[in-house]
């Protein structure tokens, strides 16, 4: 754990410098960067997920930041903020970069069901995401949550349950008209 | 059995084995078969994996989220016009007891001016993607205070011939910040010669503390006369040039 909390630390502490620059010099504030930067490290999860990241080719940190700076250019091509930035002599060329339509819908379909996990009790969500996140042991859980291996083996079953059926009325509700 | 029906116990139990790799190979190879014929089957696993695709992208989500909360507190942009302001006024006090020791001056000077660009701009540039992979790839070494590293790619872009002022003033900044002066010199002198860019006045700023760190002192002043009056350089070019007289 602490060696994950170790890279996200260093994801804020490098890469996030990096878009906050690139939003504030681009007509944007602070709160838009830090925004974005959710929003992008969001998307890139989703890109890893589908093996559309190739370490081999670009290190994370630059395809962190390119994902980024598309977005933030959709943004501002979006709300016509471009007429009325002070951008460098070469920056008003925007590079074209069309997202796949089956990406777009895919990530924003995901987005939409992981509103269904914040309907889960704290319980839950505390053994969902040791089970299923940080693969510790039901043994593990159990100490941590003061329960037994197999009472919290049936917990697990039942929050994912639960996790179903918030999952299917999410589904319900975006389906319908 | 139908697709949305519960998923009980020994069957999530046995989508847990498949997904994680731990069921035996016949098992598994029972478990495909089962999969391309039974719909409602195929379709409960597919549940499944949204379900643990939402469980890791809320945790990763809630991760991210911490970082956050941990990352120190910056100042606004706002708040540090004044301490640049604030910063000005006891520089200017300083420099009063600076004008009896002109042999060290030049450096003081520079200790007390230079600073490695604390975060480049970053621009939308032009350029296909290998360029721009290129590019943050040398934006996230220069991050890293990995200097030569950075100065070496934004080199090879610029030798290709692509790029811009951005590109030059970015390459000048990492041999500046790396301690390679002359060679710096050369690249903020090419930027922005031929019409006032965004860096113009930046690369000016940087070719002050560069003829401060190399002792020139006609180069200052040269400096000091061309600078643009609208420079947000211009108080601190003419300081330095004052003191130095």
């Amino acid at each position: 754990m602490r060696g994950e909390s170790g890279a996200f630390d260093y994801l804020y502490t490098k890469v996030y410098s990096s878009v906050e620059r690139f939003v504030v010099t681009n007509s944007g504030s602070q709160d838009d960067a830090v925004d974005l930067f959710q929003e992008t490290m969001t998307a890139v999860w989703i890109n890893i997920r589908q093996n559309k990241f190739n370490p081999t080719t670009v290190s994370f940190g630059a395809y962190v930041l390119r994902s980024a700076r598309n977005k933030w250019i959709d943004r501002l091509c979006l709300s016509d903020v471009r007429r009325a930035t002070k951008l460098g002599d070469e920056a008003i060329d925007i590079v074209e970069h069309p997202a796949g339509e089956a990406e777009e819908h895919e990530a924003a379909r995901l987005l939409a069901l992981s509103a269904a996990f914040d309907t889960l009790g704290e319980k839950c969500q505390t053994i969902l995401t040791a089970f299923y996140y940080r693969k510790d042991s039901l043994a593990a859980i159990g100490e941590q949550l003061n329960h037994d291996e197999s009472t919290v083996r049936t917990l697990k079953c039942s929050c994912m349950s639960k996790l179903r059926a918030a999952l299917a009325a999410v589904n319900h509700r975006d389906e319908s008209p | 059995m139908s697709a949305t029906r519960d998923v009980s116990f020994e069957e999530l139990e046995r989508f847990e084995r498949y997904h994680s790799g731990n069921m035996p190979h016949d098992d598994a190879e029972v478990f495909i078969r089962q999969l391309e014929t039974d719909a409602d089957l195929y379709q409960r696993y597919h549940n499944f994996i949204d379900a643990l695709d939402v469980v890791s992208l809320a945790s990763f989500k809630s991760q991210l989220e911490a970082a956050a909360q941990r990352r120190p507190e910056k100042p606004r942009i706002a708040y540090l016009k004044y301490l640049w302001l604030a910063a000005a006024a006891v520089l200017l006090t300083v420099f009063a007891f600076w004008f009896s020791r002109p042999v060290s001056l030049y450096n003081e000077l520079f200790a007390t001016y230079a600073t490695v660009e604390p975060g480049l701009p970053v621009p939308m540039g032009a350029g296909g993607e290998a360029y721009t992979d290129h590019f943050f790839e040398a934006m996230v070494d220069f991050k890293d205070d990995d200097f030569d590293a950075a100065a070496a790619k934004w080199k090879a872009l610029y030798e290709a011939g692509e790029g811009g002022d951005s590109l030059r003033y970015f390459l000048a900044s990492a041999l500046f910040a790396g301690g390679a002066y002359v060679d710096a010199r050369r690249y903020f002198d090419e930027v922005g010669t031929s019409r006032q860019t965004h860096y113009t006045d930046r690369a000016h700023w940087y070719l002050v503390l560069t003829a401060l760190k190399l002792g020139e002192e006609q180069t200052i002043e040269s400096l000091a006369v061309s600078v643009h009056e609208d420079s947000p350089y211009a108080e601190r070019i003419r300081t330095i040039h004052q003191a130095l007289q």
